[in-house]
């Protein structure tokens, strides 16, 4: 069938862009948080390698949009309708976050940038990926696909934003510190993704339940709260977290597109 | 000020023999899968039990549906590079040097009318035949139709000599979209609203 083909990237798209709005809106706190001035080589508590990770991500992300259209040597006409269409105005934020947050890793990397011009950056990209995230849901907000129509939409792309992001980030902390990893800083994003375990784990109770995702929600919950206790290493219990999220989100986008056959014609 | 074309349905007429569907396929030259215009089977019902008697009650219907070239088009609103545009009349039309295919426009649509051709790349769907339209033609539907149960016309003149009828299951609310389109319900429809029908030939109008 045509149709499954068809949402499959846009699964992917979705999916690797919230993750790159979380994750960097966590790194980006992470470094405003940082009692180390930016001009030392120990500043903040991700490497340069972390935000790069991020772009790359975005740069994924948006492969995925840019291969699932039929025709995209037009692709860049999608700006067309910024008037009406909230479609063009997420190809407009996704675009402006790509190049916000590249900005910000180039001038990371660079170091030698005086303030506050990397901070007014990283503010601007993080501003546009939440109008990202926000711009995704009302894409979906269709008042003619009742199914979509809900403010569960709105909340699930914001969940899973903030439960890949802040896994993700706390895991490369956790990483890359080692045992000087900032506990209150791993114990704010790990805060962060079990109220995200617990949104994701309600909509189970409002969708037909799948087995798998309940599953893997439980585990990476489990994992998450056993990092956040401080039992051993927070390292790898944050990344086998962030995979099981992951695996569970996939699940359930794969299941929210799947809805758009709902409708009798 | 230019006329706005709208069409009629006479779902008491439609025998469901999809020769409007055909007629479509035919004068477009429309690859497989692509349905300009779908006849869809609404079916439901069934028996009950009252004691040792069984009562029969399933019902079945059809609906012929194009692009209902609505008022407040939800793919023209959708639609990221407006390659899907009104014309005067009303007759919304795709725009194939601007389409990219991204298929938005397919889920915006309650009423199934942008259809994908996979080999193009592209949205095509019902363009209410504008070029016979112009050339004072009747579309190729309401042509083909055995049983006269199609008709075109201005919304005003339809709808003077039809009335306007409220639309009911398998359709959506016209609130949502103002569709140009008139349908003369069938006997059954109202029991198809109460929610135990279902498109018995799904596998025919969808990809």
């Amino acid at each position: 069938m045509t149709r499954p083909r068809h949402e499959r990237p846009l699964v992917a798209f979705t999916l690797l862009l919230q993750l790159a709005v979380g994750a960097f809106l966590a790194a980006a706190a992470l470094d405003l948080s940082s009692a180390v001035p930016a001009g030392d080589d120990r500043f903040g508590f991700l490497s340069n390698a972390a935000f790069i990770a991020i772009v790359a991500t975005t740069a994924a992300g948006l492969a995925f949009a840019f291969l699932h259209l039929g025709a995209p040597a037009h692709a860049w006409r999608s700006l067309a309708n910024l008037r009406r269409s909230w479609l063009s105005r997420e190809v407009l934020f996704a675009a402006s976050f790509t190049a916000l947050a590249a900005a910000f890793t180039g001038l990371r990397i660079a170091r030698a940038v005086p303030p506050p011009l990397p901070s007014i950056v990283a503010a601007a990209a993080a501003i546009c990926g939440v109008a990202l995230v926000y711009s995704m849901a009302r894409v979906y907000r269709l008042r003619t696909m009742p199914v979509w129509d809900t403010p569960l939409t709105t909340l699930s792309f914001f969940s899973a934003t903030c439960l890949m992001g802040s896994l993700a980030a706390g895991a490369a902390v956790a990483l890359w510190a080692g045992d000087s990893a900032p506990a209150a800083h791993v114990g704010v994003l790990t805060a962060v993704a079990t109220g995200c375990f617990v949104f994701e784990l309600g909509l189970e109770a409002i969708a037909p339940p799948r087995a798998m995702r309940l599953l893997l929600l439980g585990l990476g919950a489990a994992l998450t709260v056993w990092a956040m206790l401080g039992v051993g290493p927070p390292g790898p219990s944050l990344t086998a977290a962030f995979a099981a999220a992951t695996a569970a989100l996939v699940v359930g986008r794969g299941r929210f597109f799947r809805l758009s056959g709902s409708r009798p014609l | 000020m230019a006329p706005r074309y709208a069409f009629f349905f006479d779902a008491a007429a439609c025998s469901g023999c999809k020769a409007c569907q055909a007629a479509c396929k035919d004068a477009h030259a429309l690859p497989a899968g692509v349905l300009w215009r779908r006849v869809y089977e609404v079916v439901g019902g069934g028996w009950t039990r009252d004691g040792d008697a069984w009562t029969p009650g399933a019902f079945a219907f059809n609906v012929s549906m194009a692009c209902n070239h609505c008022e407040r088009p939800a793919c023209v609103e959708a639609c990221p590079t407006r390659a899907l545009r009104p014309r005067a009349d009303g007759i919304v039309l795709v725009d194939p040097a601007a389409c990219i295919g991204c298929r938005y426009c397919e889920w915006a649509c309650p009423y199934g009318a942008p259809q994908y051709d996979a080999v193009a790349g592209q949205m095509t769907k019902c363009t209410f035949c504008a070029d016979r339209i112009d050339q004072g033609m009747p579309p190729a539907c309401v042509a083909a139709c055995p049983m006269r149960a199609l008709e075109f016309g201005t919304r005003e003149d339809l709808e003077a000599r039809h009335g306007a009828a409220a639309a009911s299951w398998p359709l959506p609310d016209s609130a949502l979209t103002a569709p140009a389109l008139l349908i003369a319900p069938h006997r059954d429809a109202r029991r198809a609203s109460t929610g135990t029908a279902v498109i018995g030939n799904r596998e025919e109008v969808r990809r």
